[in-house]
């Protein structure tokens, strides 16, 4: 059963949206249960911190008297509940959606403009968490994960073509077909990670054996499916070629 | 003196040289030098070569030549110049010319020290170098006071100013090839000078007075060319500002014209709902209010909400793009929203560099949804304690080549468009601290750089 959180300073608000969503959990026999309200984030963060469980959560962005607002709540929670569904209820000279997109994964962002509005918000949030969900089981494509400064990106591995180093120390660059990613890491870690379908070949260059287009031997030169180009040295000929025929 | 002391001298003299440099760049580029064990060994045999082929050339007699002398001296100063030029490169990773003129001003400091050590002991002309208290004499005024004098001119430089305004003439990386020229080959003019008055006026010049005058000649010149410079950058600065505050004054305006608008329909709103209360029927009451709040919100909320986050916007010159760009998006139609949801006062990036990158990105999304109504571009800074983000998502209606959008000219929209990427990855390559990422998801290009603040 999924915990639902709501923190909203407006206690009257507050109130009708408990109401709300402990109706319509009811009505559409969600396996949901309203586990907290309150205007007070550290609450929230408490039983965060006991539970242990993903949860759905409905912050309001000003928490009007409380020492924390609800960006800094979100941030605390996703240190808890890394997977969880973080909705933001707020008025429109607050909005900010693209940022907390960006740092928290926030799933939805409510106006409150008025009640029905509002609610009807809500409703299409839980749709979507359960949408979310139903997906998420059936995701079997695998991940690289990389941490960029303060935010985690994920790639799907076989989205990749290449690894570059970028000159400067310990700064690599990820050519993806839809990604292109500077960070800092180092290429022996990389190549441990990755496995069997990357291989150095170059002191330079970590590539996806399964996304070559083709080589050109004279020039020792690796023509990849986005049109990029790579080196490979010359010791790594006989291996990069065993290695293509058999994969 | 002995061939070991000699080098040892020569050591402990070039070794000095390298030290100053490094240690007036590290103060100028506030950056950590990256020290590794093959760098530090690189950087002492180079050194030890120079010393060692220092002390044969004076053993072997070259400098009493006429001939020999101008052209040892020569290439031992330019050895020196290149070991202490490779010292920065190697350790700061810095351009090759940035470290080249760099190394040069500070060659020319020095010998401007060098030489007044010597002026100031009186019998300099006379070191014998064989006789032991002579070396001493000689070793205290050019390994102890030359460096210490340098240091002084430095220090003074600095306090003057010129030590800012070279730095910053350097970091913009935009040299003038002439002024390096002029500054590189200054121990070439030096020599020639020398060796030509000589020749005409037999003894009344030395090297010593010449290097001086060469000196200031070289300070009186640059000074000249920079102040121009900085001139005509404090009046853009002042164009960019007074644009700025026009812009704001003009928003703010059209904020008060829509809110009077507003004010207007909601007495007329007032007097109805008051009717509507009196006669009790409260559902239509409802409905009343709901549109009243939508309305309120689409009217003004969105200048609202912009104004609010540009008010978190500190850096000047990046909230006067913003206002800019704002302004001709709003000429072309193009929905803009701007999320600043904490402070931005500041960024490791120079805020010229920002805003060339931010406005490169910021181009290039209103060249992509130009002509697409409804088309909304989304813009966020977040600044985040140790990082800050800077981040353009808009829609995308062209296929784009995403490997070859990077290629210098390459465009979606016809030529001449494309230098953009191509000249924002090349400042941000300057960055150690700043990773740029780009994203094509959902339909739409994502461009974002995030920079290291501590």
């Amino acid at each position: 059963m999924l915990p639902v959180y709501i923190c909203e300073d407006d206690e009257k608000i507050c109130l009708a949206q408990k109401e709300f969503l402990e109706n319509l959990i009811l009505m559409e026999g969600y396996d949901m249960e309203i586990v907290l309200s309150t205007c007070h984030p550290y609450e929230v963060i408490q039983l965060v911190s006991e539970k242990k469980q993903r949860g759905i959560y409905f912050l309001d962005v000003e928490l009007k008297g409380e020492s924390m607002d609800g960006f800094a709540l979100g941030q605390k929670i996703r240190e808890l509940d890394t997977r969880g569904f973080l909705i933001y209820v707020t008025s429109f000279e607050n909005l900010a959606f693209e940022t907390f997109r960006y740092h928290l994964e926030a799933l939805d962002y409510i106006v409150k403009e008025n009640m029905e509005k509002m609610f009807d918000g809500m409703r299409r949030s839980l749709l979507v968490v359960l949408e979310r969900m139903q997906k998420e089981q059936g995701e079997q494509r695998e991940f690289f994960t990389v941490k960029v400064m303060d935010v985690v990106k994920h790639i799907p591995v076989d989205e990749i073509f290449f690894f570059e180093t970028m000159g400067r120390t310990h700064r690599i660059e990820l050519h993806a077909e839809h990604d292109r990613i500077n960070f800092i890491g180092s290429m022996q870690e990389l190549e441990e990670s990755l496995g069997k379908r990357f291989m150095r070949v170059h002191r330079a260059y970590l590539v996806n054996l399964e996304r070559i287009l083709e080589l050109d031997l004279k020039h020792r030169e690796i023509l990849m499916e986005n049109g990029g180009k790579c080196f490979f040295a010359k010791n790594v000929k006989r291996e990069l070629l065993d290695r293509i025929h058999f994969s | 003196m002995s061939n070991g002391v000699t080098i040892i001298y020569n050591f402990i003299s070039i070794g000095t040289s390298h030290v100053i440099s490094f240690f007036v760049f590290y103060y100028l580029i506030r950056k950590k030098p990256s020290f590794d064990k093959r760098g530090v060994t690189e950087i002492l045999l180079l050194n030890l070569f120079h010393a060692v082929l220092g002390a044969y050339f004076y053993r072997a007699g070259f400098l009493q030549d006429s001939v020999g002398r101008p052209v040892t001296l020569l290439f031992i100063w330019y050895l020196s110049a290149f070991g202490s030029a490779f010292c920065l490169k190697r350790f700061f990773q810095e351009q090759w010319s940035i470290c080249w003129t760099f190394t040069f001003f500070l060659k020319l400091i020095e010998e401007c020290a060098a030489n007044l050590a010597l002026l100031l002991d009186i019998n300099y002309y006379f070191y014998d170098l064989s006789v032991f208290p002579q070396f001493v004499r000689y070793c205290v005024v050019t390994l102890l006071f030359a460096p210490l004098i340098d240091l002084l001119f430095l220090y003074m430089i600095k306090k003057v100013g010129v030590l800012g305004i070279f730095w910053n003439w350097l970091k913009q990386g935009e040299f003038h090839i002439r002024t390096i020229a002029f500054l590189s080959l200054f121990p070439i003019w030096n020599q020639l000078m020398f060796a030509f008055l000589n020749i005409r006026y037999y003894d009344k010049f030395d090297e010593i007075t010449w290097t001086e005058l060469f000196v200031l000649i070289f300070f009186i010149l640059f000074i000249h060319m920079t102040r121009g410079e900085m001139q005509e950058k404090q009046l853009k600065v002042q164009q960019i500002s007074l644009a700025q505050q026009k812009n704001y004054i003009e928003s703010l305006e059209g904020l008060q014209k829509e809110m009077r608008m507003f004010r207007h329909d909601y007495k007329n709103m007032m007097s109805s709902m008051y009717l509507q209360a009196k006669e009790g029927d409260y559902q239509s009451l409802q409905m009343f209010i709901q549109n009243m709040t939508e309305d309120f919100d689409s009217q003004v909320g969105g200048q609202i909400q912009r104004m609010t986050q540009l008010g978190n916007i500190y850096v000047l010159e990046l909230k006067g793009l913003l206002f800019e760009k704002l302004a001709a998006m709003q000429k072309e139609k193009i929905e803009c929203s701007i999320e600043a949801i904490r402070p931005f006062y500041t960024t490791k990036i120079r805020s010229t560099d920002l805003c060339r990158c931010f406005g490169i990105l910021i181009d290039n999304a209103m060249e992509e949804v130009c002509g697409h109504s409804g088309a909304k571009i989304e813009i966020m800074i977040s600044s985040q304690g140790k990082f800050t983000t800077f981040r353009i998502k808009n829609p995308l209606f062209s296929n784009v080549d995403f490997h070859k959008i990077w290629q210098e000219g390459y465009s979606t929209r016809g030529c001449d468009r494309g230098i953009g990427l191509a000249s924002y990855q090349k400042i941000l390559a300057r960055y150690d601290n700043v990773l740029p990422i780009t994203t094509v998801k959902d339909g739409y290009f994502i461009q974002e750089f995030k920079v290291l603040e501590d």
